[in-house]
């Protein structure tokens, strides 16, 4: 590897990185308050309102059965409304994000349903709000869970961040499809899947240690 | 000592500083022709009708049915968990306030649930929590500072005897700690009303015991109002005052302990009991006979219920049945300090044309009597 090519490398990663890290804060941001909604609203919920629970899940279950790649050419016009270009690194965080917010409420919302009624009960018999009751008791409750989905949530978007070279956005996808393929240099590809492996192993070692430490259970 | 604490906290509810006395702490629960239905899929289901009885201030109160019979719709509804369909249920305050639980607005019934501490069969605890967290959660949710919480914590441990658990987490515990904790955790905000919703029916026998001698302790030491709902006679017999059955959302039967559990008058009541009644051993079933043949004593059932004055007279009984008269089978236990209990006696000395005669004799005793059949064979 020319030392040209490995700078491209080192900028790959950080693209990566970058891509991975702001649309999975932006998704943690979005997607936990999402799940909340979606199981506050649910039937039997603290927040319980049929109608829109059903309409919120559709909207999600849209979002959600649209591949990434066609979700990123199709977003474009909101993604110039959002960061004002359509190519580059803050081009693809917008589609990454949107399609990871979904994805991760889901998983999320099925931490949050495990969370044992009786103890929803227990707080509202100790005259806790609903607010009091998500955040003092669903939220602590299912954390070691939404942590453990949160951690699926960043791979995927580790995955879904190699088609941001559509987009021109790089990352270490992109570089692997334009040097690896397209060039032949077999020693980038393996060089991308080696680091790609890494930064895979790396977050779920760090997920499974926070979710295994916030266990209570 | 936890009274004094009260007042030291910040008053979350406007008359917590009023409190004085423990005695006048307890709540007082009036349930007034209370019915409650459900729209179900089949139809509607009726889980409790037309109840009225009001629990008093200091009680320790027993509701007794089987599952399904409404016992937990019941209890719910006085901390509003669950609403009347109809009629009303009214809770009075050690201040005399009174709220008509069904009407309330959701402020007001939070400031209602912080009078009334509730246990739950399987404890209700958070995971996530350290017991000390969350025996403090109801001091939180109603806004106490960080010392205010731990100093009530650290007094409500004591009483409850887990001031060495306060930093473990709730999967290291025992089942009856875990109930200690949820015991704590609802005696936070120092409640008038202690709801327990089958607080026993997890635990063990043993572990059963001393929860509901630490229940009847708090009661005595604090004053405050306890309404149990369960399906073990054991729990209503150790610690309650008053016993309600209920079946098929309707109160059948309503009375002191001993005296519903003495001389129970439904079949309701006696389904319960009969786990205890003493059924006849089956050597001594198969030979007692319904007809006297010409070697056979008849063998009377004495049914102490706990309403006679005094203990029971054997001398008395004896006199009436001959002396040569046989216990074959007994129990006697006391309730609320009545005894009662059966005996079964056969009398070889009354001849079977003479045994109503007798029979009569010894229900002017007054036990409770009857013939059970005749046995024969040697005594």
């Amino acid at each position: 590897m020319s030392a040209a090519l490995f700078n491209l490398f080192l900028d790959a990663i950080w693209e990566t990185l970058l891509m991975v890290g702001v649309s999975g804060l932006v998704t943690l941001a979005l997607g936990g308050p999402l799940a909340v909604v979606l199981v506050t609203t649910a039937p039997g919920g603290v927040f319980e309102a049929k109608g829109f629970n059903r309409a919120l899940g559709a909207v999600v279950n849209a979002f959600r059965s649209t591949p990434f790649i066609i979700l990123l050419v199709a977003l474009i016009p909101f993604t110039r409304l959002i960061v004002g270009t359509t190519i580059g690194i803050w081009a693809a965080i917008v589609p990454l994000s949107i399609a990871a917010i979904p994805f991760f409420a889901r998983i999320a919302e099925v931490s949050f349903r495990e969370v044992d009624r009786g103890l929803i009960e227990a707080a509202q018999a100790m005259g806790a709000s609903r607010l009091q009751i998500i955040w003092n008791v669903l939220v602590p409750e299912a954390l070691p869970g939404i942590v453990a989905g949160f951690t699926i949530t960043l791979v995927s978007l580790i995955s879904s961040s190699a088609m941001a070279g559509a987009v021109g956005a790089g990352g270490l996808g992109d570089l692997a499809i334009r040097y690896g393929y397209q060039r032949f240099e077999t020693t980038v590809m393996v060089a991308v899947i080696v680091v790609l492996i890494a930064i895979v192993m790396a977050v779920q070692m760090t997920g499974d240690y926070f979710a295994y430490r916030l266990n209570k259970r | 000592m936890t009274n004094s604490a009260a007042t030291s906290l910040p008053a979350g509810d406007a008359g917590e500083a009023a409190r004085t006395a423990p005695a006048q702490r307890g709540g007082r629960v009036t349930f007034d022709d209370v019915g409650r239905t459900f729209e179900t899929p089949d139809g509607q289901v009726c889980a409790l009708r037309e109840v009225g009885f009001t629990v008093e201030p200091g009680e320790i109160f027993g509701i007794i049915g089987r599952s399904g019979a409404g016992k937990s719709t019941l209890i719910r509804t006085v901390n509003g968990l669950e609403r009347p369909t109809s009629g009303k249920v009214l809770v009075e305050d050690a201040r005399g306030g009174v709220f008509d639980v069904g009407s309330l607005t959701v402020n007001e019934l939070t400031l209602l649930r912080r009078d009334i501490g509730m246990i739950f069969q399987h404890f209700n605890l958070l995971s996530s929590k350290t017991v000390e967290r969350n025996v403090g959660l109801p001091l939180r949710l109603a806004g106490a500072s960080r010392a205010d919480e731990a100093r009530r914590v650290t007094e409500l441990l004591a009483l409850v005897g887990l001031s060495d658990k306060r930093g473990r987490y709730p999967r290291e515990l025992s089942g009856g700690q875990k109930q200690r904790v949820g015991i704590a955790r609802a005696l936070a905000r120092d409640p008038g009303i202690l709801l327990c919703d089958e607080a026993t029916s997890a635990l063990d026998p043993e572990t059963t015991l001393s929860i509901l001698a630490l229940l009847k302790d708090i009661n005595r030491r604090l004053g405050l109002t306890i309404i149990l709902i369960t399906h073990e006679m054991e729990a209503i017999r150790q610690i309650s005052d008053r016993v309600a059955v209920i079946e098929k959302g309707r109160i059948v039967e309503i009375g002191p302990v001993w005296k519903v559990f003495g001389d129970p008058q439904q079949p309701a009541t006696r389904a319960l009991l009969t786990p205890h009644a003493n059924e006849l051993p089956d050597d001594l079933a198969g030979r007692i006979a319904p007809l006297p043949s010409s070697d056979s004593a008849p063998v009377f059932d004495i049914i102490y219920t706990g309403a006679e004055t005094g203990e029971p007279n054997l001398g008395a009984v004896f006199d009436v049945l001959g002396h040569d008269a046989r216990l074959l089978h007994g129990t006697l236990d006391r309730i609320q300090g009545h005894a009662q209990g059966r005996l079964l006696v056969a009398a070889p000395a009354v001849p079977a044309h003479e045994a109503t005669h007798v029979l009569a004799l010894l229900k002017k005793l007054p036990p409770r009597a009857e013939i059970i059949g005749y046995v024969s064979g040697s005594l």
